[in-house]
């Protein structure tokens, strides 16, 4: 491409050159003018283009005759902004001579589905904008097709609709799902993996495995009030605090047959991991093999986890760490990678409601339990079963 | 109080239990038909009016009904009293509690006044002095644990008087407290001149009437007074015999005050329920932190509400009564009403010291936070930290301040943990720091919990701490509803309720896409929610039409209307418990009433056949069951009413 000051020396000199070839000048002109602006998206306006030094004398006429010509040519879309303004945009020059192949019909078509970028466009909505007749849209359609410009695809959002999009780009996130869809579908077996892997992670960096704690938990009752234990024994010495955490994991391994038991960290501890640790974790592990996924993926992902009242977010040192739900009841083992069908297995520990613990909590029956009506408390089947009658 | 349906029929069903049909035939007449006078109860129930007299009489006698006599007229008014029937069922874990906290003595006094209902201190003398002979070989044998002696019951009643356990009846103690406030209402709008009553005049009057009630509620408390006058504070006297004061045997007699023999007495019902508020929370705080965090935050508790007599504020006072100021202890305090041998070092985890960040762990909130949005999470705000302390305190106490810091600048070097480098000679005060240390590491885990069991408030005494019930309960209640619906719903409900509550309402497509959830589940388990009464769908029309298609629809969680609903399912629970126990001692009846003989009783075993035997075993094993499961419901209900 010939640098700026070219063209502008050659549109003062040659007056006398006939019209066309003139104008051919002017449109390069013009074209390499609005391109080098730099601003890509954004659409021109007659003043604006005036100012650009291209058309001598700011004559009106003349750039009315170029942008015309540079319409012709497919090379500047014309529109209108709110107040019924006429504005311009410019169009690449390969996707200008793609535009040129078409005729009317299959241009109109090809450049709505255009406008649609990575979202693609319906069928339907295609139909209704242009107002074409049902053959004419598919064979335009068609043509298109085997011309390699439009492919259709799925958009996740509307699944049942038939989309059309450009076939030079990708879909965007939007209508691919993100990393959370393979084939249009929402991948759960993915997900609720990759939810007990961080979990396990979690869950692992927030705690503390604790080997000789087994024997107090077995002394204490379950209603959880200690109230002087007489044969809690000795204290331990404070010196037991300086050994080193990693050591007691590693050699109890094999010797304790008593279980080991999660203890909760002391309180402002740094090392809880954040979305990015996580994040990093994921990568690394190489677990998502050939998806990608960001930090705002991974966040959506323990967000998930919070709401499911399995991790908490906790805040220290300015930054958002997560640790375990309830880190004293959760089992030691990890969760991913069971091969369960019910999923039970591993699962992490939730508080349990007395309510839905008895037959009434999960009755289906419960709005119309009465005494003396069809079912009743004196010929329940649930209370039977739950009290071993039967 | 308005009752629902199942709640009504549950304190019928209670009274029934305890005090037989009569009683309760009376009751559910008085629930359903309000309040009532003796001709009016004897055309609802029919009954005659000896028998409607003897049954007003046990409920009467029991606290369980508000009675009223105009002093114009000769009637009087019968209306029941709800809470109280339902307090019926929390007799046995108050006992415990209060053994717990007190001692056998004290449980053997509330025992007996449960019985009774309420009682001249003298007739209770009498009965004690009666039955401590022969009763303790059948009771539990532990002798000196009993009240033996006269002045061993008027030590043991002035403690749990003091402790506001245990409360003074008057004549006017049986008047609904309600009805007493709207009588101080109407005599100040009698008092006040003119026809007309401003609204500024109306509010004054209104805070007297509330003002006057509260010292009304509050007479009961007069001989309380009085004993913390002349005995010293409870809490006082508690920190003196720290260690001793659970179990009852080391108390001297011959300090027994000497207490008005005619004054009535009667179990506190609303302090019990602070006690037992307390005991849930360390249950709560030993589920989702640990045992031995659990343990220290008993004792805070336990120091917090030393001087709380009710959970909730009394919504009748509200106006004159603003929520009390949070009462702070501090943590040399704590550390001081630890129990011995409660093994500080246990229960957390050991990290290095650089790993941990102090200034965040020291940060101190002064306020009440105002909502219970996790706004300390989102938001960044950096709260004064200790280390920077000249700038956080209040400036009248400098003094003060210069005396402590250089005791507060050696805490902070021995903060963390492990690498404590001072070397000392003394061994008793080392280790006295070391466990005041570790317990300070759960006290900072309590305050770090996402139920934020307590807060730190302050920096004296090496660290101020208090609780602020309202949010912890709300919290509380949170985690009930949450442990339901998962269970109702599985996960995915709780998840999809969880998404609703912190962010509002909703469209459907929000929903999923943050749930990580398929279109079709979310709708499954939506309408499955809807169906139960848990969401709702709310529509907004996007113009005129209302046409489905141009429409917004917004799922929405009702959080009070699903606990008020609950609630109402978990008396149905109840109800269905007790019911199902009363099938099967019917069916059970002729083994039951063979039991019951005096010449069978204590040697079941040698007396029936084998196949009764264990017919009736099987029978008792079933009654535990169902029994313990109301007792695990009426915790449900505590939290979500009374608390």
């Amino acid at each position: 491409m010939a640098p700026s000051a070219v063209p502008r020396a050659v549109a003062t000199t040659s007056q006398n050159d006939s019209e066309a070839a003139k104008l051919a000048v002017w449109k390069q002109a013009l074209y390499e003018r609005v391109q080098e602006s730099g601003r890509e998206n954004d659409a021109f306006s007659q003043d604006d283009l005036i100012d650009l030094n291209v058309i001598p004398n700011g004559d009106k006429m003349l750039l009315i005759r170029v942008v015309q010509a540079l319409s012709d040519d497919k090379l500047f879309v014309t529109m209108r902004d709110a107040s019924n303004n006429i504005l311009w945009k410019w169009r690449d020059a390969q996707e200008a001579h793609k535009y040129k192949q078409l005729d009317d019909e299959q241009a109109m078509v090809y450049s709505l589905i255009d406008d649609s970028g990575g979202d693609g466009i319906w069928s339907q909505t295609l139909q209704r904008r242009l107002n074409m007749h049902d053959s004419v849209l598919k064979t335009a359609l068609k043509h298109l097709q085997t011309k390699g410009l439009i492919a259709p695809f799925k958009n996740v959002e509307h699944p049942n609709k038939k989309m059309y999009i450009k076939a030079s780009i990708q879909p965007s996130d939007r209508a691919t799902g993100g990393p959370w869809y393979t084939d249009q579908n929402l991948d759960e077996a993915f997900i609720e993996d990759l939810q007990r892997v961080v979990f396990d992670y979690v869950k692992n960096q927030s705690s503390y495995v604790s080997k000789h704690s087994g024997g107090a938990r077995t002394q204490t009752p379950s209603k959880g009030v200690v109230k002087g234990n007489p044969d809690r024994g000795k204290k331990r010495d404070a010196r037991e605090m300086n050994e080193p955490p990693a050591k007691a994991v590693k050699t109890s391994a094999a010797s304790t047959p008593r279980e080991a038991v999660l203890l909760p960290l002391p309180a402002g501890y740094t090392g809880y991991p954040t979305v990015r640790d996580i994040a990093r974790l994921l990568s690394a592990s190489g677990i998502t093999n050939n998806t990608i996924l960001s930090e705002s993926d991974v966040k959506k992902l323990v967000d998930v986890l919070v709401w499911d009242n399995l991790l908490e977010p906790i805040r220290v040192a300015g930054k958002i760490g997560y640790r375990v739900a309830r880190v004293s009841k959760q089992s030691t083992d990890v969760w991913a990678g069971r091969e369960d069908p019910t999923g039970k297995e591993g699962q992490p520990e939730s508080y349990l409601s007395p309510y839905t613990e008895a037959p009434c909590g999960r009755c289906p029956v419960f709005d119309l339990c009465e005494e003396g009506g069809p079912v009743g408390p004196s010929n329940c089947e649930y209370f039977k079963k739950w009290l071993g009658m039967e | 109080m308005s009752q629902t349906k199942h709640a009504a029929e549950l304190c019928a069903l209670l009274v029934n239990d305890l005090y037989g049909e009569l009683p309760s035939r009376i009751l559910i007449a008085l629930l359903t038909k309000g309040r009532s006078t003796i001709p009016q109860l004897v055309q609802q129930t029919s009954l005659n009016t000896r028998h409607l007299r003897n049954g007003l009489g046990v409920l009467f006698h029991q606290n369980l009904l508000y009675a009223r006599t105009e002093p114009g007229s000769k009637t009087t008014t019968y209306e029941a009293n709800p809470d109280a029937c339902y307090n019926l069922i929390r007799s046995g874990k108050i006992l415990e509690v209060l053994e717990q906290r007190f001692g056998a003595a004290e449980r053997d006094l509330v025992q007996t006044l449960m019985l009774l209902g309420h009682a001249r201190i003298q007739d209770l003398g009498q009965a004690f002095s009666t039955r401590a002979p022969q009763a303790n070989g059948e009771t539990n044998g532990s002798h000196s644990m009993l009240i033996g002696s006269e002045s061993r019951l008027r030590s043991v009643l002035a403690r749990l008087l003091q402790a506001e356990i245990v409360e003074a009846v008057r004549a006017d103690t049986f008047r609904n407290p309600a009805e007493v406030l709207d009588e101080y209402k109407q005599e100040m709008a009698k008092a006040s001149p003119g026809d007309r009553i401003s609204n500024k005049d109306k509010i004054v009057n209104d805070e007297k009437a509330a003002e006057r009630y509260i010292a009304f509620r509050d007479n009961g408390k007069a001989i309380k007074r009085q004993l913390d006058q002349t005995r010293g504070s409870y809490a006082k006297r508690r920190k003196l015999q720290n260690g001793h004061s659970t179990n009852g045997d080391h108390i001297d007699d011959d300090d027994a005050p000497h207490l008005n023999p005619n004054i009535i007495v009667r179990v506190n019902y609303e302090k019990c329920l602070v006690e037992l508020r307390n005991h849930r929370l360390v249950a709560f705080a030993s589920d989702s932190i640990g045992e031995t965090t659990a343990s220290v935050y008993r004792t805070v508790l336990d120091l917090t509400t030393a001087h709380m007599s009710r959970c909730r504020i009394d919504p009748l006072a509200a106006i004159k009564e603003p929520e009390p100021a949070p009462i702070t202890v501090t943590t040399l305090d704590i550390f001081d009403h630890l129990d011995e041998d409660i093994d500080v070092a246990r229960g957390i985890g050991k990290v290095s010291g650089d790993k941990i960040d102090t200034s965040s762990v020291e940060k101190v909130k002064m306020e009440v936070p105002q909502s219970d949005d996790e706004s300390d999470i989102e938001s960044d705000d950096d709260g004064p930290v200790p280390n920077g302390r000249s700038n956080t305190r209040p400036r009248g106490n400098t003094g003060q301040h210069n005396d402590e810091d250089p005791f507060s600048e050696s805490d902070n070097d021995t903060r963390t943990n492990g690498e404590r480098s001072r070397v000392t000679f003394d061994d008793s005060s080392t280790n006295r720091t070391v466990r005041i240390e570790q317990m300070r590491q759960h006290l900072l885990l309590l305050k770090d919990s996402k139920h934020r069991f307590i807060r730190h408030c302050g920096t004296q005494g090496r660290g101020q701490w208090t609780v602020d019930f309202r949010l912890l309960l709300a919290r509380f209640q949170d985690a009930e509803m949450d442990a339901v619906i998962e269970q109702s719903f599985g996960r995915h409900g709780l998840r999809l309720t969880r998404i609703l509550r912190e962010r509002g309402k909703l469209d459907e497509k929000m929903l999923y896409s943050s749930a990580l959830m398929k279109k079709g589940d979310v709708q499954g388990k939506m309408l499955a929610m809807q169906m139960a009464g848990l969401v709702d769908i709310q529509e907004v029309p996007r113009d005129t039409n209302r046409l489905a298609n141009r429409t917004l629809f917004f799922w929405h969680f009702d959080g009070e209307k699903t606990q008020a609903q609950l609630l109402d399912d978990v008396y149905k629970a109840m109800l269905r418990c007790m019911q199902t126990l009363q099938v099967e001692r019917h069916k059970e009846r002729n083994i039951l009433s063979f039991v019951e003989r005096k010449d069978v009783q204590g040697k079941e075993e040698e007396v029936m056949t084998a196949e009764h035997y264990n017919k009736y075993n099987s029978h008792l094993e079933v009654q535990d069951r169902l029994l313990g499961q109301v007792m695990r419901l009426d915790d449900m209900v505590s939290v979500l009413r009374d608390f």
